[in-house]
């Protein structure tokens, strides 16, 4: 009953989505502090230094609210978290979340940029492909897609800025503009990493689309609608297309989450000051409140793709809804 | 005609796997030059009669670098595949087999570790415990465990009230017995691909870490430190970023295809 699928039904199923993301999130965030607060050594020791006589170190440690059980540091923690406080930075002691608020966009247009990349150039050359299997021009592209397929992005990004950056000066190397002053230059810059992030992806996808789309095209349904006198066309575009949408939807949320974390990976390629860079840095002064709130981010945004890949499976598949 | 098409993955990522495991078996034994020494008369000198490939900013040979350099990074894919898969199978199948309450909670973990990119499982190991080779195989192997252990928890849940199952259950085999040695076999048509495909994937991640610094440590070479390094010589020197790079091109296209090239041969 097409009601119950989009009323209640579906509502109890995204609700119940919700509990488990909820759920998934809360274990996370008890295994990053318990992990960091168990083995992480002392914050007050890296800060102080060796030499620091143990009363001071104590003062500071009572003064940053450290001494309480692990328990009680946790729940402050998280309750904080909800309401928007982080905490605050050891090395820089401002608040994490202004720290991090303006870097999130960086990271995600970043990631976004690279899995619109991937979509724009996935359907049509699996298509393509698929429609042209075994012709020449066919083969020739498939070669060079599985080669795409094993470049790794960070090596993509710097092989690309040896190509555009530094032989044909298309694009400058470092020349990070921030989206604050110039959206068009951000985005521009921008262009370059994304790519070099969404190739491999863009190569497997079309790998994806194009072996599904021919096993789809040998079933009994695609026969009988071209029994019935469908153009090829139709028969590509309103049947087997939609069927192939489904592994498609499944690899592109396992691709975007794999791309918010490779992110920070390219973000050092080309010098992108986005979360990754501060992830990094903070990693190196061991400043715990940020590491952790930016590792919690990060999830978070896994999360809420996996959740928005699981409401477009019951958009293109109605048969998906039983849970 | 596809038959044909199937063996050809197999061939090809076999001779690239078989031509590069050999140049760094060969390495283990003897490199044309010493990879960490250090001269400036040869700083960024490029390809020659002495120096094949090459040398880098220190003015190290390229060539032996590299050799000794995918060996440390097919070593640490090594163990962590081996870590990873030993820990997800034996946890997929208990799981798989006996059901129950603590396949539900072990499975809500899991989904939390699945949420956790591999990259950001090595950051929170390093983080904790401090940067170094050891570090990147435990944790990469730890962000491998869910996805094996979903891989054989599924095979183990189809195969298990399977005929041959019961039969071998009636003839009083114990529970170890039946997940280790009946059903376990019966899963490596899927688990073989998944396990060079983790090859794959860790080659990535190691690279990936030691590029960031973070992974192995100078002065050994890795392929990612290499090309770290490179970075900053690109426009002088390309061959000091082409010559790592490609070989890790290689690697990776070589697994790949010897992945699909298995896949296709146990689908028949």
């Amino acid at each position: 009953m097409p009601f119950d699928q989009w009323g209640r039904v579906g509502i109890w199923r995204f609700l119940k989505k919700l509990v488990t993301m909820l759920l998934t999130l809360l274990i996370v965030s008890l295994l990053v502090f318990g992990a960091f607060h168990m083995l992480g050594g002392d914050p007050v020791t890296a800060m102080l230094g060796m030499e620091a006589t143990p009363e001071r170190v104590a003062a500071i440690r009572a003064e940053m609210g450290l001494d309480a059980p692990a328990g009680v540091l946790y729940l402050n923690w998280l309750r904080g978290f909800v309401s928007g406080d982080m905490g605050t930075s050891y090395s820089y002691d401002i608040p994490v979340a202004t720290m991090i608020a303006d870097k999130i966009p960086i990271t995600l247009t970043l990631s976004l940029l690279a899995i619109v990349m991937v979509v724009i150039l996935a359907i049509p050359l699996g298509i393509f492909t698929a429609k042209n299997e075994n012709r020449p021009l066919e083969r020739i592209i498939m070669v060079i897609n599985q080669i795409f397929m094993a470049i790794p992005p960070f090596l993509a990004g710097i092989l690309l800025t040896l190509v555009f950056g530094l032989t044909l000066r298309l694009f400058t190397p470092g020349g990070f503009v921030s989206y604050k002053e110039n959206v068009r230059q951000f985005i521009t810059f921008l262009f370059l990493p994304a790519f070099a992030i969404a190739l491999p992806r863009a190569a497997m996808a079309v790998k994806l689309l194009r072996s599904s789309l021919i096993a789809e095209l040998k079933s009994d349904y695609v026969r009988t609608a071209y029994s019935k006198g469908c153009s090829v066309n139709r028969v590509l575009y309103r049947h087997a297309l939609r069927n192939t949408m489904l592994p498609l939807v499944t690899f592109l949320g396992m691709a975007m989450t794999d791309m918010i974390a490779g992110s920070i990976i390219i973000e050092q390629v080309f010098g992108i000051p986005g979360l990754g860079r501060i992830l990094l840095s903070s990693i190196a002064n061991r400043d715990y409140p940020v590491v952790m709130a930016i590792i919690i981010c990060i999830v978070f945004m896994v999360l809420i793709v996996n959740l928005v890949i699981d409401i477009v499976y019951g958009m293109i598949d109605p048969r998906v809804k039983v849970y | 005609m596809i038959r044909r098409e199937k063996d050809i993955n197999l061939i090809i990522g076999g001779v690239i796997c078989a031509v590069l495991l050999s140049v760094m078996a060969i390495g283990l034994f003897v490199t044309p030059h010493d990879p960490n020494t250090m001269n400036a008369a040869t700083r960024f000198a490029g390809a020659s009669g002495t120096h094949l490939l090459g040398c880098d900013n220190f003015g190290r040979d390229t060539l032996s670098r590299v050799m000794v350099g995918s060996q440390t990074t097919l070593m640490v894919a090594v163990l962590t595949v081996f870590f990873g898969a030993t820990l997800g199978i034996v946890m997929g199948a208990l799981t798989g087999y006996f059901g129950g309450v603590v396949d539900e909670v072990l499975m809500r973990i899991n989904d939390a570790l699945f949420a956790f990119p591999v990259i950001l499982m090595v950051l929170v190991f390093v983080s904790v415990i401090g940067s170094g080779r050891s570090t990147i195989i435990i944790a990469i192997g730890i962000a491998f465990v869910p996805s094996f252990a979903r891989i054989v928890r599924s095979e183990v849940v189809k195969q298990r009230e399977l005929d041959y199952v019961i039969a071998a259950r009636l003839s009083g085999a114990g529970d170890g017995r039946i997940i280790f040695v009946h059903i376990l076999p019966n899963t490596l048509s899927t688990l073989l691909p998944a396990l060079i495909i983790g090859f794959n994937n860790a080659i990535l991640a190691e690279t990936g870490m030691s590029y960031l610094g973070i992974g192995v440590q100078p002065p050994d070479p890795s392929l990612g430190r290499m090309l770290a390094e490179a970075q900053t010589y690109l426009f002088r020197a390309p061959l000091m970023t082409l010559v790592p790079g490609l070989t890790l091109i290689l690697l990776i296209l070589g697994f790949s295809l010897l992945s699909d090239g298995v896949t296709n041969l146990t689908k028949r």
